[in-house]
């Protein structure tokens, strides 16, 4: 299988991380944080190691990394725990439903009101304008991607972050096509709140996500429960990160995340995973740009790009191109990627689009094999 | 026998303490404490290999919030 899906999930996962999430079962797994014993301990060093780790990678403090079962538990968190009766948020026209859904949750309920601003691929001024425009009106917080993951077009993030900080608005970034391919540092970019998952960019197992709290802002805490720590106190804590981490955290997950930060880091950082990537994705556009037929949708002139590329083939549901192409042994996704807005946006609602998105693992040979299927599809051949 | 150890109420600032204090080549260790607060309940105790008053001026220095120093005896 030629697998080009890893805006899904990066797949496969660097031999360290299977590794350390068997060896997480096999021979440490006390629970972390909930006794006095050696496995329970070590199995809490191994966490507090993967929050120094990230806190590092971020530019958080450890005890701001909290560890969730995915980014859209995460981005809920941050929503609801922020949001409150009355308030104004403004979001983006490239956004995932798990920004989008509970938003719209939160308006249906009648406790907020929130504007979606379009986004100019081609200018970040006029997105940061537009953004500007929108919070001349009082809001609450602007909550919104790094990374479109449909398109890959990247949000003008610093200068949004520099905007709220002008503001004293509270600034939510949802980073899960970013996270461990683009550059994040929450201090340089005034992010108060970065949600991220654990098993795309950042090779980790899948049930691992995280929610990244610079300190300035505490959203309220959506579950309650043990803890492990002030046991004998009839509230929830309010230290971070146990605060909201009640209940049995997923300990091989987060052991294999480690790895999976650790593998990038051996690999160069973020600069070369992008570098990697986004020439894979450069082979990709001028190979498929050529084929009669084919119609991309890429954003090719901004200077930085999530390593995504979407296209459609004439005529052709992107549903079933992606059927035939994985008859041919080829994974990448297609449809409507739960981003309503976003193939709005672009005028992709009717047929949604082919999204391709390389990883560590592929080489020029797939991309150079895919191209040759989505040919043949184009000219509607058998292979 | 008798121990001396810094208080902390959570394992994430435990750690935290022990990894600034390995950045300054001093070893610890970090237990559930034998000896918590029964209004509070369950909090970690860090034992230090060396002065623990010297630990515990880099730790507050550091920024780490712990619930200070405490003594313990053991009994068995």
């Amino acid at each position: 299988m030629i697998y080009l899906d890893n805006g899904a999930t990066t797949f496969p996962k660097p031999c360290c991380v299977t590794e350390s999430v068997f060896k997480a079962m096999k021979y440490s797994g006390g629970n972390p944080g909930r006794g006095g014993h050696r496995a329970t301990l070590q199995a809490g060093e191994t966490v507090y190691k993967t929050r120094e780790i990230l806190g590092e990678m971020f530019s958080c403090e450890s005890e701001g990394v909290i560890f969730t079962d995915n980014c859209t538990t995460a981005l809920n968190t941050a929503i609801k725990g922020v949001c409150e009766q009355g308030d104004r948020v403004i979001t983006s026209s490239l956004e995932h439903n798990s920004v989008l859904r509970p938003l719209e949750k939160l308006r249906e309920k009648g406790v907020i009101s929130f504007e979606a601003v379009k986004v100019n691929p081609l200018c970040e001024d006029e997105t940061v304008e537009s953004f500007r425009k929108a919070a001349e009106k009082k809001t609450k917080a602007i909550i919104c991607t790094f990374a479109s993951n449909v398109f890959g077009t990247v949000l003008p993030i610093e200068r949004i972050g520099r905007l709220c900080k002008e503001k004293g608005i509270i600034f939510i970034v949802d980073g899960a096509q970013a996270g461990g391919t683009l550059k994040i540092d929450m201090k340089k970019m005034n992010i108060d709140i970065l949600c991220l998952p654990g098993h795309k960019g950042l090779y980790g197992p899948m049930g691992t996500g995280l929610m990244l709290l610079s300190g300035r802002v505490m959203p309220e805490e959506l579950k309650q429960g043990g803890t492990g720590s002030f046991s004998m106190e009839k509230d929830q804590p309010t230290v971070i990160p146990d605060r909201y981490e009640s209940g049995t955290l997923n300990f091989p997950g987060i052991a294999g995340l480690y790895s999976g930060v650790k593998f990038i880091r051996s690999f160069g950082g973020e600069k070369a995973v992008h570098q990697k990537e986004r020439e894979l994705i450069r082979i990709l556009e001028s190979d498929l740009s050529v084929i009669k037929g084919v119609k991309l949708y890429p954003d090719m002139k901004s200077s930085v790009c999530a390593p995504i590329l979407s296209f459609n083939i004439d005529g052709m549901h992107s549903e079933e191109a992606s059927d035939i192409l994985d008859k041919y042994g080829i994974a990448v996704r297609a449809g409507y990627h739960c981003a309503r807005l976003a193939h709005e946006s672009y005028g992709t609602a009717d047929t949604g689009c082919v999204r391709v998105t390389p990883g560590i693992f592929n080489g020029k040979n797939d991309i150079k094999n895919f191209v040759f299927c989505c040919n043949k599809i184009a000219l509607r051949k058998k292979l | 026998m008798t121990y001396t150890y810094i208080k902390f109420e959570s394992q994430t600032q435990g750690e935290k303490a022990r990894s600034l204090l390995k950045k300054n080549s001093i070893k610890s260790y970090l237990r559930r404490n034998p000896n918590p607060d029964r209004k509070q309940g369950c909090n970690f105790a860090l034992f230090v290999d060396g002065s623990i008053w010297r630990a515990y001026e880099i730790i507050t220095v550091g920024g780490v919030k712990s619930s200070g120093v405490e003594t313990y005896r053991e009994r068995i």
